[in-house]
């Protein structure tokens, strides 16, 4: 198969993934979440060439996401501070589905980027060794690491309903 | 526990409203090809300016103005020795960037990139300063030649403009310096962020 049918592929595969990432890590705001994720499939198809079927595509795919997103956040502080208060507008005009979205995204929004990250890779059902590899974490600290996060996460979204 | 489950619930169905990517893998491509020529460009064209400054430099001082003196002589190869260091240095730099890739862990990402602005830091701290002071020394070892040969008041402008010149690149410089060592600061608390529990 060429690069191109595996590119191909791989977008149409891994799209909503890759978007739905870029969401949490934006917190809902979705210009920029499509924006980042061009980017991300930009930098997936100049890297494809090395892929070595070392890991899975969607770890490889996850990987080259999550450092483009810390890359992204370290070349933009400013414009993703301006999002959250897009994703009020934008929760006032919305339906409650929607509504229910906005919180989570809110809620993840506000912990911090690598916290961030990994909850979204947890919500995604990736086991804590997949989690590992992807991140290079040590699976002990992973452990704790995911238990805090949720505890942060769940007195988040309390905050968020109140 | 049950609230993970839900959430988890909740993130997998939000997926399916999810909209697609205004453009197709055809577009992206397309894309990714004109951004490799531009960044190309971007990296490739700090070297071809010093380069191409190089070599005027030295056509300058062998056609249009000889110089006789021992101590202008030393004074070029300072001038062409600083700005050959710098192209050096770049292209060093250039190297060290492009090994950062995209696909490894977040950790090796991270550690990756910090050594590459620790190595920038070093440049800026010792290499930048030193390419500066041959460059000046230089110049200035070129002085008593030229006084020779131009009225006084040309040398006066020629001095001034000199050190106008130097002023703004010392201002660039510390600006981007500046920029880079706010890079690691973030790239050493984030890697403290990985590491910690």
């Amino acid at each position: 198969m060429s690069l191109t049918n595996t590119f191909e592929e791989l977008h149409h595969k891994y799209q909503p993934m890759v978007i739905q990432l870029c969401l949490g890590f934006v917190k809902g705001e979705m210009d920029m979440a499509k924006d980042l994720s061009q980017d991300i499939f930009i930098n997936v198809w100049n890297a494809l060439g090395r892929f070595e079927s070392k890991s899975s595509y969607k770890t490889w795919i996850y990987r080259i996401s999550i450092n483009t997103c810390l890359l992204h956040i370290r070349n933009a502080k400013k414009t993703i501070s301006v999002s959250l208060d897009k994703v009020n507008l934008a929760e006032e005009n919305s339906n409650e589905t929607d509504q229910n979205f906005a919180t989570l995204y809110q809620a993840i929004g506000k912990l911090n980027e690598v916290d961030r990250l990994i909850i979204m890779l947890v919500l995604d059902e990736l086991s804590y060794d997949e989690i590992a590899e992807i991140m290079g974490i040590n699976p002990t600290n992973l452990r704790v690491k995911i238990h805090r996060i949720k505890k942060k996460l769940k007195e988040l979204l309390q905050d968020e309903r109140a | 526990m049950k609230e993970l489950e839900n959430l988890k619930n909740k993130w997998q169905s939000g997926r399916k409203d999810l909209p697609t990517m205004p453009i197709n893998s055809h577009e992206l491509i397309k894309i990714a090809a004109q951004k490799k020529k531009s960044s190309i460009l971007a990296h490739y064209g700090t070297i071809t300016v010093l380069s191409i400054t190089l070599v005027v430099l030295i056509l300058f001082f062998i056609y249009v103005a000889p110089f006789q003196k021992s101590l202008s002589h030393i004074g070029i190869a300072l001038m062409a020795g600083g700005l050959a260091i710098r192209i050096i240095v770049e292209a060093f730099s250039l190297a060290k960037a492009q090994k950062v890739l995209l696909e490894q862990t977040t950790i090796e990402n991270t550690e990756h990139r910090i050594r590459f602005y620790n190595f920038r830091k070093q440049i800026h701290s010792t290499f930048t300063v030193i390419i500066f002071a041959l460059y000046i020394i230089g110049f200035y070892l070129l002085t008593p030649e030229f006084s020779q040969n131009i009225e006084f008041n040309w040398m006066i402008i020629m001095d001034g403009s000199f050190v106008l010149i130097m002023i703004v690149l010392i201002y660039i410089i510390r600006k981007s310096t500046k920029d880079e060592l706010q890079q690691l600061k973030d790239l050493a608390e984030l890697n403290e962020n990985l590491k910690g529990t």
